[in-house]
């Protein structure tokens, strides 16, 4: 128990950061979630979308609006930057989508797959040439600054506040999102596509450009991803691989519906940084994608899916 | 002892009963229909009877032996082989192919021995087109060996689809709707067919809605309603037993 | 099947050999004529992945886990343990085989994206091995002196001889895989692909056949790892990444899905692709990823649904009516 106790703190610590990170997943697991959801099909180029919103912002936006605005990490230059990202991924996510998606809607979904690997590869190269390969460094709304405070008397507990805020914006995007999905017109709309495209083409729902926009929305949210993790892990092109993880997210939690994909992406993130520690700090990568595999093998549905009838 | 002898078997989908508690023998050498009004479990029971789907809870055994729990496959290899529904030949395979798959399960050469085309593989491969065109030209289609399967008019890949399912040499024969969409001749000659498949010596099951072709063809004849067996016994007794035809009343389909 | 009459497929693929026996000599840039070779190899890779991926269907990301283990496996036993080269190239032919046992089990109820992220996921978990198992992988330094191969006295040694070693090994394989493509194996491994359902009804044991293309996509995986080490004489972690998985998958899917002579001219042509368009220095692989979507958007049935309306057309241009169709 004395053991424990002396843990606690660095558990806690951990689990912080782990949540964080989580919240990223389940961010870009919501992505994927909603473009199933509409149109049955997973984008396999969602973790370039991340890298792509990265680069825009940190290669892009921060030094535009530092040269605008000053230098400094002000809260006025972050939101702008923020804002111009967001709508720099709402564009890269319809060309994409019209591209890459609508002349293969009625093909194979395999196919449409194979479409967003090749829309991968584009994203991977065209970064390098326009952001270089040398990774990049931003400081964010905090920087690398980062607070303590006592738990409960056991130890200290050191936490960024990036990842605090992390938390923070995930959980307040989140009960936007939900007023939006709940109370407008065209949030209601992209759920009745959701649903089930016919009806909502029926009830007289612009069905081709409410996918547009969910596409649109899940870069939104793979951009956004982006910029959170920027300040914490180096813009490069091997942030890709958060793809991968959120997969992962978005199986666990299962496919259909938000809470999975939160969820999902916060026993991802913890289980990623605790297996760091615990277990070894270079595998963590391959203990996470051992569960993927463990849950597609025993439990396809994820925590909150509803049961997969072997579709695709 | 019977073919197949179907004891106590339940169906149950989450809250609905398909199949209720049904029991039934089919012997050999007979040609044995289900019937009943739509949604009455017919397709279900073909379905727990190949493997398809595991019954709730009952029995079925074949050939004196308990089947319950094997794949579809393994029954196949017993003797039992299935037609479906709604037509399911394999598109980018051709007439002929389609009805070489189904001998698969009767040979034995393994994959080396079929890279280097053996002497046994090549004996093999001989006797299999013996028989693929012996069950093509039994139903008639030897002609059309080389088109597309899907090429064919609608009642003729019915009728690949019977060649098929004989090209796995089988005891029981289960029809599963055969007659549907065909036209009164076609349905005619399906019904001579099935009488040939039986003199063969090959027992059979059908499911159909046709009630000329059940009442000329077959030996027995069950009849099922929400699940339930409600009669069972000449095509002759059954037509004027009164459960019958309450259970079809408001049917079109019971006219002699 | 008659094996007397070649169909129009065949005649094709041994063409395609013959191209590229003399394509060799007719370049005389050395760089371009390693990239030949290399394409070579990326095609007995891509004819494995045939079985999974154009004949039952499935979307296999893993290749460049199999194609890792087969080089590590080769350069492993022929470094360290003192084999000599050919049983050291069916050593990783079987060990390469038995992961594609391991990973077709577990893939069976799967399908689809499921099936995508599982080889993703196991792919991935394979290159951390290769990573980080330094003490038999030698991790990031990789294997060094590997040797060219030898057959009895003669030595491959010069990249002429090893290009035509490679191309005849090329053909040996591809004509084993039309063996079985011809037998009951290939047509019951399309029925699967076809109606999974429809094909246990008509007894095939779905299971069996499913992992049987998994294994036989693990043996020619094995080989093409083995003879890639060869070639290189240097392996390390660094390539058998995501990224080279999906191009493989790619090459497959522009060369034309459920076609050899596709796989074969699928490989080479792109493995060549960001060579012709390193003019274009950086922008190169951003323009081969567009191109490939391009590729699949307009002409789905890839290279080989291409030629084969060429020749039709040429065909009855000419007057003549050139049996192209047909379901072998």
């Amino acid at each position: 128990m004395g053991f424990l106790a002396d843990q606690l703190p660095i558990i806690v610590q951990q689990l912080i950061a782990g949540l964080a990170y989580g919240c990223i997943y389940g961010l870009v697991a919501l992505g994927y979630n909603f473009i199933w959801n509409a149109v049955g099909i997973v984008n396999l180029a969602q973790g370039d979308f991340v890298m792509i919103g990265a680069y825009l912002y940190a290669g892009s936006f921060v030094p535009a609006v530092a040269s605008w605005f000053g230098a400094g990490a002000s809260p006025s230059g972050f939101w702008t930057a923020l804002l111009l990202t967001g709508v720099g991924m709402a564009a890269v996510g319809m060309v994409s989508q019209r591209i890459v998606y609508y002349p293969l809607k009625d093909s194979h979904p395999r196919t449409i797959m194979i479409s967003t690997m090749a829309l991968s590869i584009f994203l991977k190269n065209f970064s390098i040439v326009a952001w270089g390969t040398y990774p990049i460094a931003t400081s964010g709304l905090f920087g690398q600054k980062w607070f303590r405070f006592d738990l409960f008397g056991l130890g200290s507990v050191t936490v960024l506040y990036q990842y605090v805020f992390i938390l923070v914006f995930t959980a307040l995007l989140l009960a936007v999102q939900s007023a939006f999905f709940n109370r407008t017109r065209l949030g209601r709309s992209m759920r009745a596509v959701a649903q089930d495209q016919l009806a909502a083409r029926l009830m007289g729902i612009n069905t081709p450009l409410v996918i547009a926009i969910t596409f649109a929305y899940a870069s939104i949210l793979a951009g956004i991803a982006g910029v959170l993790l920027a300040p914490i892990f180096l813009v490069s092109q091997a942030m890709g691989s958060v793809g991968l993880k959120a997969y992962t997210a978005s199986i666990v939690g299962g496919f259909g519906n938000v809470i999975g994909a939160v969820v999902g992406g916060l026993v991802v993130g913890s289980i990623e940084v605790l297996s760091a520690s615990y277990v070894s700090s270079v595998y963590k990568d391959a203990i996470v994608f051992a569960v993927l595999i463990a849950f597609l093998l025993l439990r396809p549905q994820g925590l909150f899916g509803k049961k997969v009838i072997g579709s695709l | 002892m019977a073919l197949l002898e179907v004891k106590n078997v339940t169906m149950q989908f989450g809250g609905l009963t398909a199949i209720d508690n049904l029991s039934t023998q089919v012997e050999k050498g007979e040609i044995h229909a289900v019937i009943g009004p739509n949604g009455a479990g017919k397709t279900t029971l073909i379905n727990v009877l190949t493997g398809i789907y595991p019954a709730t809870s009952g029995e079925v055994h074949f050939d004196g032996v308990r089947i319950d729990g094997l794949r579809p496959y393994d029954r196949v290899k017993l003797g039992m082989a299935r037609t479906f529904q709604n037509l399911r030949v394999f598109p980018s395979l051709s007439v002929r192919e389609n009805v070489t798959v189904a001998q698969f399960c009767r040979t034995t050469s393994n994959v080396v021995s079929n890279v280097f085309r053996t002497s046994a593989v090549r004996r093999e491969e001989a006797k299999v087109r013996e028989r693929v065109d012996e069950a093509l030209e039994f139903v008639g289609l030897l002609d059309k060996a080389d088109w597309r399967s899907k090429s064919l008019p609608y009642g003729q890949q019915r009728l690949l689809e019977i060649a098929r399912a004989l090209a796995t040499e089988p005891k029981l024969l289960l029809l599963d709707e055969p007659g549907a969409g065909m036209t009164p001749q076609e349905t005619q000659e399906l019904g001579v067919l099935i009488r040939r498949i039986r003199d063969r010596g090959i027992t059979v099951l059908l499911v159909d809605h046709k009630m000329r072709l059940i009442m000329t063809v077959s030996d027995v004849v069950t009849v099922v309603n929400f699940g339930k067996k409600i009669a069972e016994d000449t095509p002759e007794v059954v037509q004027k037993d009164p459960e019958v035809i309450r259970a079809y009343l408001g049917e079109r389909g019971l006219r002699t | 099947m008659s094996m007397r009459t070649l169909s129009f497929k065949d005649k094709t693929l041994i063409g395609i050999i013959v191209v590229l026996a003399a394509l060799y000599p007719v370049i005389t840039n050395s760089y371009m004529k390693f990239v030949l070779i290399t394409g070579v190899v990326n095609a007995i890779l891509v004819v494995g992945m045939h079985f999974i991926f154009g004949l039952t269907g499935q979307l296999h990301l893993a290749m460049s886990a199999f194609w890792g283990v087969g080089s590590y496996a080769f350069a492993l036993s022929i470094t360290k343990m003192g084999w000599p080269f050919w049983p050291a190239v069916g050593f990783a032919a079987v060990l390469v085989g038995l992961l594609g046992l391991l990973l077709g089990f577990p893939t069976l109820r799967l399908k689809g994206f499921y099936l995508a992220i599982t080889t993703i996921g196991f792919g991935e978990i394979v290159r951390l091995i290769l990573l980080n198992w330094s003490p038999v992988t030698g991790g990031v330094f990789g294997i060094a002196g590997i040797p060219r191969p030898t057959i009895g006295p003669l030595r491959f040694g010069s990249n002429t001889s090893f290009y035509y070693l490679i191309l005849v090994m090329l053909g040996l394989l591809t004509l084993a895989a039309r063996m079985i493509e011809h037998s009951k194996y290939g047509a019951a491994l399309r029925a699967v692909h076809d109606d999974e359902l429809a094909a246990e009804a008509v007894g095939l044991n779905t299971t069996m056949l499913k992992v049987l293309a998994f294994v036989l996509c693990g043996i020619y995986a094995g080989i093409g790892g083995a003879m890639y080490a060869s070639l290189m004489q240097y392996i390390s972690p660094e390539v058998y990444t995501l990224e080279r998985s999906q191009m493989l998958a790619m090459m497959l899917v522009i060369g034309g899905m459920g076609s050899l002579p596709g796989a074969i001219m699928g490989s080479v042509l792109l493995t060549f692709l960001p060579e012709v368009l390193r003019f274009l220095q950086q922008w190169y692989l951003a323009v081969y990823g567009a191109i490939v979507i391009v590729i699949i958007v307009y002409r789905p049935t890839g290279l080989w649904g291409a030629w084969e309306m060429l020749v039709q057309r040429l065909s009855a241009a000419f007057g003549r009516r050139g049996n192209t169709h047909g379901t072998a």
